[in-house]
């Protein structure tokens, strides 16, 4: 048996981990962070952050988030190549492997940025 | 004598039929879904940072032309969700003897545990705002 | 109206003849048609009285064959099982062949990528030890050809195939990228991959997690719509990127042996 020429399996794990959890959760976490909480109708968001910050300074917590955004995001960005192929637009490794590095570098600035 | 007609497919071929159109849409939600996961992400570095850089954020999703968008994002987001549950009866196949668990089971679960993570999250939101 | 009145209908069909014509054209017929009568014997009707030499395939007439796929009013379907009265509405009924494959003449186009992909999947049980190895006959018999009903109920659905190639007529994939294995092929590999009598999963997997395999796929799930015996190759397709997953790693542990698997065109699909 020789060995695999591509690594198609990984990026499709991610993209269907992604896609799975993006189903499970987005719509409530759209509803709660950008509507329900800005506009105070669940509580303060001031005192949302006094109570879960600490949590957000937790290096595992953080990894674990960020590593949920990360993996959602690779789902937009795999479909994205996808749509860009059933256009008919043609788009090879380089433009694949250019969308992944705009997710790596977007995870890795969530990251560091809140470390 | 042989000479192979080799038909092409137009560009805008999933405009055909209802079923490639629902299709296109279905895979277009990344891009609505990609722009809440990028203003997630700041918002997660916010929470992580000080009183001030969250509420920034926090005013930032009160902008009405921040509404508009994140009302677009909801719209992708659910549409999301609907045609991707639609699928898991598909890959997901529970065999039980000879026979596989109904299609609705699979369907339904993935709804219910939709609800479910819903109803936590509105419950930690209200215990901690 | 009497209902004897016979009732007429318009039929257009797809016209090529290789040493006259530079492309398809669509052949007006005018046919009087009965409440029993499939778009097949439209066809033989059309063929016996106004165009003997209209070419196209067929053989059961009763969706066991796959050999009279066409594409009817936009639609992929088997012309033995497209009923005329169900058209009795529209002011016509279009045929057209299978144009994700070469059109050779009329209604007949070249199945030949098909049958290569078929054969790239090895549809057939495969064994690492030949039954003709075992020096005990009644060993060998026991370990070739038993099986629960519960070990056929996992892959049953999947040997439905007729092989009427309207799946390949439904993915947009295939009209995109015409070395992609396609829902058929892949269907049958998962078949095989999923009864327990085989052994040659390892081997399938490799043909299908190359570029040209699976992956082209993105479950647009039109084949499985189209498909006349429900055999759901969308969701064989789903199930292999998962089940192929451990056979791909575990391939990176192994030496670099027989090239068996191994892609034509290099690079990303």
């Amino acid at each position: 048996m020789s060995k695999p020429n591509n690594l198609k399996p990984i990026y499709w794990l991610l993209f269907a981990a992604g896609g799975m959890i993006a189903a499970l959760v987005l719509p409530a976490l759209i509803v709660v962070l950008s509507w329900l909480l800005p506009f105070g109708v669940v509580g303060s968001a001031d005192t949302f952050y006094q109570t879960v910050s600490p949590l957000f300074q937790n290096g595992l917590f953080y990894l674990v988030v960020v590593a949920v955004l990360f993996v959602m995001l690779w789902h937009t960005a795999h479909r994205f190549y996808y749509v860009l192929h059933d256009l008919h637009i043609h788009v090879g490794i380089k433009t694949r492997y250019a969308l992944y590095a705009f997710v790596i570098v977007c995870g890795v600035w969530t990251l560091v940025a809140g470390w | 004598m042989r000479k192979p007609y080799h038909s092409t497919e137009p560009a805008n071929w999933y405009m055909e039929k209802p079923f490639y159109k629902r299709y296109m849409l279905r895979e277009l939600t990344c891009v609505p879904i990609a722009l809440y996961v990028l203003n997630l992400m700041s918002g997660v570095v916010a929470l992580a940072g000080s009183l001030f850089d969250w509420q920034a954020w926090v005013q930032m999703q009160k902008n009405p032309l921040m509404l508009l968008l994140v009302l677009f994002c909801l719209i992708g987001a659910v549409f999301h969700t609907v045609t991707w549950f639609e699928t898991t009866p598909k890959v997901m196949k529970v065999q039980q003897g000879e026979q596989f668990l109904p299609e609705k089971y699979i369907l339904g679960a993935h709804w219910a545990v939709f609800g479910l993570l819903a109803l936590i999250l509105l419950i930690i939101a209200i215990a901690c705002a | 109206m009497s209902k004897t009145m016979s009732k007429i209908i318009t039929i257009e069909v797809s016209r090529y003849r290789p040493e006259v014509d530079e492309k398809p054209w669509l052949q007006s017929f005018q046919v009087e048609w009965t409440q029993d009568m499939s778009v097949l014997d439209a066809l033989a009707q059309i063929k016996d009285e106004q165009a003997p030499e209209l070419a196209y395939r067929w053989s059961c007439r009763m969706e066991v064959c796959g050999s009279c796929g066409m594409v009817i009013n936009g639609e992929p379907k088997l012309a033995c099982s497209t009923f005329v009265r169900d058209f009795a509405d529209c002011d016509k009924i279009t045929v057209e062949p299978l144009d994700h494959f070469p059109i050779e003449k009329d209604l007949i186009v070249d199945i030949e990528p098909f049958i290569e992909k078929l054969n790239a999947v090895k549809p057939y049980i495969i064994k690492d030890k030949p039954a003709t190895e075992f020096t005990d006959v009644t060993q060998a018999g026991l370990t070739a050809h038993t099986q629960t009903p519960a070990e056929l109920a996992k892959f049953k659905q999947y040997t439905m195939c007729i092989n009427c190639m309207l799946c390949y007529q439904a993915c947009p994939q295939v009209a995109i990228n015409a070395e992609f294995l396609g829902p058929a092929a892949n269907a049958l590999a998962f078949r095989y991959n999923n009864d327990s009598r085989d052994e040659g999963a390892a081997q399938r997997f490799a043909i299908q997690n190359l570029d040209t395999g699976v992956w082209p796929c993105t479950f647009v799930g039109y084949c499985s719509e189209v498909c006349p015996k429900n055999v759901d190759p969308a969701g064989a397709i789903q199930q292999t990127k998962a089940q192929g997953a451990p056979y791909w790693l575990k391939s990176f542990f192994n030496s670099e042996g027989d090239s068996e698997a191994h892609s034509d065109k290099q690079g990303d699909q």
